[in-house]
């Protein structure tokens, strides 16, 4: 799986990496029981600071995405927490976007079939 | 002999690099390249109008490497019939300057007209964007600790022979004790191999490559390079142990000394070439299959030198030449820069001084004085033994052990005619000199003037 990061994005790096692992689980290019590269692998890799890596993970952790143990490192959990709903910053963002995307002129259905896309066609729901 | 012997090292370090390099740097088959002089090929180099730019960008600058190199190669051949050991040094070593400054100047060039034409086609470079692949971050080294060690080992008992033997514990052929060279540059070239060890250990550990969004393509083609680049490493390890076992066991011979240098720089192109070929055959098996660009042109000055603040790594690969280059916006980079720089500088304006201070000989209190910067020998005059002088310094055979070699002055340890080793402070333009023998050694001494010497001379007999 590839991560992409722009030192420019507004977006800060912890969270460029989480939300790439997080999509990264969710389209299955990262299975269920996965080993993720250690902390300092990972940050070397990235020429970034092991704390940068170490929050990501952390939160990756407290969302319940990732399992980590001193003996293994991090792993993606076999079993994601079902929350059943979206979280009120995600329904904001959501909100911004299909709000730019209707300012740009996208349709209705463009917008839907995007969505269709990213979820996936099993509907897991 | 000598001189001749010296000018086809130099010619055999020289010009295979340039060759070499205008191959590397200069290919014609620039479509089937990831780097286009200093710049990643784009797709949209091949689309119609545009590929013709990119290929008379790319014959213009194989057209003056070629010609360059040709100059060079001609140049060099000619340096080969010069007179004079001194002379030939001193040109040979301006020559090289030179020849590698003016071989890069068509790539420098090259890449201007490159990131010309980018910004042409609108195309701008993702600064601050880096790819990481995920299942290949820090699991793909080729380096295994065993083989690099062995040849350490190998060396560090070679150098243990040259001590032993200059120690007079064990003795080799005709190999001298007390002479004290083979030690050092024995210990010099092991110290060499520690360095080559760290740099390899620096190589297995670069970032890894992202060239395609399939992580099996990146783990092989990293895995791919890595080992290349560790072969190399290696290779250069032994041949490095093995060259230290020949300065231990025959540095009495300066024939065998010489031609085992000359082998040890073909071995080492030889490795290189191999290692740039493997390379080049690497890059153009997963040529296909690279699907991800990730463009940071902007960030290589002259497409050689990478300046990039955006990016915290502190080595990256190198995009003109093999190996890893360090990134000068990072504070590491800037020390080692720095450190470089500076040690040029400083080694220019010592041999300035050394060149620009006249020696001086002078008898006070009893004592004969040599003395230059900040090296002084004092002999009492009640302890020499004898004292003559001379008129013809050829005649001597000096060779240094350990000093200063220059036109103007030579001055350190040398071995001489007869004697295996004596304390120089010569100005040898002039040809004459003082040898002095005391119960602690011979010294071969001279005034800046002849004139001088001999009133010296008359002085202490």
């Amino acid at each position: 799986m590839i991560i992409r990061i722009d030192e420019l994005s507004d977006v800060p790096i912890y969270l460029q990496i989480r939300n790439q692992i997080v999509m990264g689980i969710s389209s299955g290019e990262l299975a269920g029981g996965e080993q993720l590269p250690t902390v300092r692998a990972l940050a070397l890799e990235m020429g970034i600071n092991t704390m940068t890596v170490s929050k990501s993970y952390q939160l990756l952790k407290q969302e319940g995405y990732i399992m980590t143990d001193r003996k293994n490192g991090a792993r993606v959990r076999t079993e994601i927490r079902v929350q059943g709903g979206i979280s009120d910053s995600n329904k904001t963002e959501l909100k911004r976007i299909v709000s730019e995307a209707r300012l740009s002129g996208v349709s209705r259905q463009e917008i839907v079939s995007l969505v269709d896309e990213y979820y996936g066609t099993d509907d897991k729901g | 002999m000598e001189s001749l012997l010296f000018g086809s090292f130099m010619f055999i370090c020289l010009i295979p690099c340039l060759w070499i390099s205008l191959l590397y740097l200069y290919p014609k088959k620039w479509k089937e390249k990831k780097i286009v002089l200093g710049v990643k090929r784009r797709k949209e180099f091949g689309e119609a109008g545009t590929e013709e730019k990119v290929e008379a960008i790319v014959n213009e600058a194989n057209r003056q490497a070629t010609a360059i190199t040709l100059v060079c190669t001609v140049i060099g051949v000619i340096l080969l019939f010069l007179h004079g050991f001194l002379m030939q040094m001193f040109i040979w070593c301006g020559f090289i300057y030179i020849a590698l400054l003016a071989d890069m100047v068509p790539y420098i060039l090259g890449h201007a007209h490159m990131i010309a034409l980018k910004r042409e086609l609108g195309l701008s470079s993702e600064q601050g964007v880096s790819y990481v692949d995920l299942k290949a971050a820090g699991k793909i080294r080729a380096l295994k600790l065993p083989a690099v060690l062995l040849p350490n080992i190998a060396g560090l008992l070679a150098v243990g022979v040259a001590v032993l033997t200059d120690l007079g514990v064990i003795r080799f052929g005709n190999m001298r004790a007390g002479v004290h060279i083979a030690p050092w540059v024995c210990g010099m070239f092991w110290l060499m191999g520690i360095l080559i060890t760290v740099l390899a250990f620096l190589m297995d550990n670069m970032k890894n490559e992202v060239i395609a969004s399939d992580s099996d393509v990146n783990a092989n083609f990293n895995r791919a390079k890595k080992k290349n680049r560790a072969n190399m490493n290696i290779t250069f390890l032994w041949v490095n142990a093995a060259y230290i076992l020949i300065i231990a066991l025959f540095t009495y011979s300066e024939m065998i000394t010489m031609l085992s240098m000359a082998f040890y720089m073909i071995l080492l192109l030889a490795g290189i070439a191999v290692f740039v070929s493997t390379d080049k055959k690497i890059e153009a098996r997963y040529q296909k299959q690279t699907d991800l660009v990730s463009d940071d042109d902007e960030c290589w000055i002259g497409g050689m030198i990478y300046y990039n603040p955006k990016d915290r790594r502190f080595q990256v690969e190198k995009r003109a030449g093999v190996g890893a280059t360090v990134n000068l916006a990072h504070p590491g980079g800037k020390i080692v820069v720095g450190l470089a720089v500076l040690a040029l500088v400083l080694c220019f304006v010592w041999l300035g001084m050394i060149e620009a201070t006249p020696i001086d000989l002078r008898v006070e209190d009893g004592k004969l004085i040599c003395h230059q910067l900040r090296d002084e020998y004092v002999i009492r005059l009640d302890e020499i033994e004898s004292v003559s002088y001379g008129e013809d310094i050829g005649s001597l055979q000096l060779y240094r052990l350990a000093g200063v070699g220059m036109p103007t002055l030579l001055k350190g340890d040398f071995s001489a005619k007869d004697i295996t080793k004596c304390k120089v402070f010569l100005a040898p333009q002039e040809g004459v000199y003082i040898m002095v023998k005391t119960g602690n050694g011979i010294y071969i001494v001279s005034d800046t003037t002849a004139a001088e010497t001999k009133e010296i001379f008359e002085q202490i007999r």
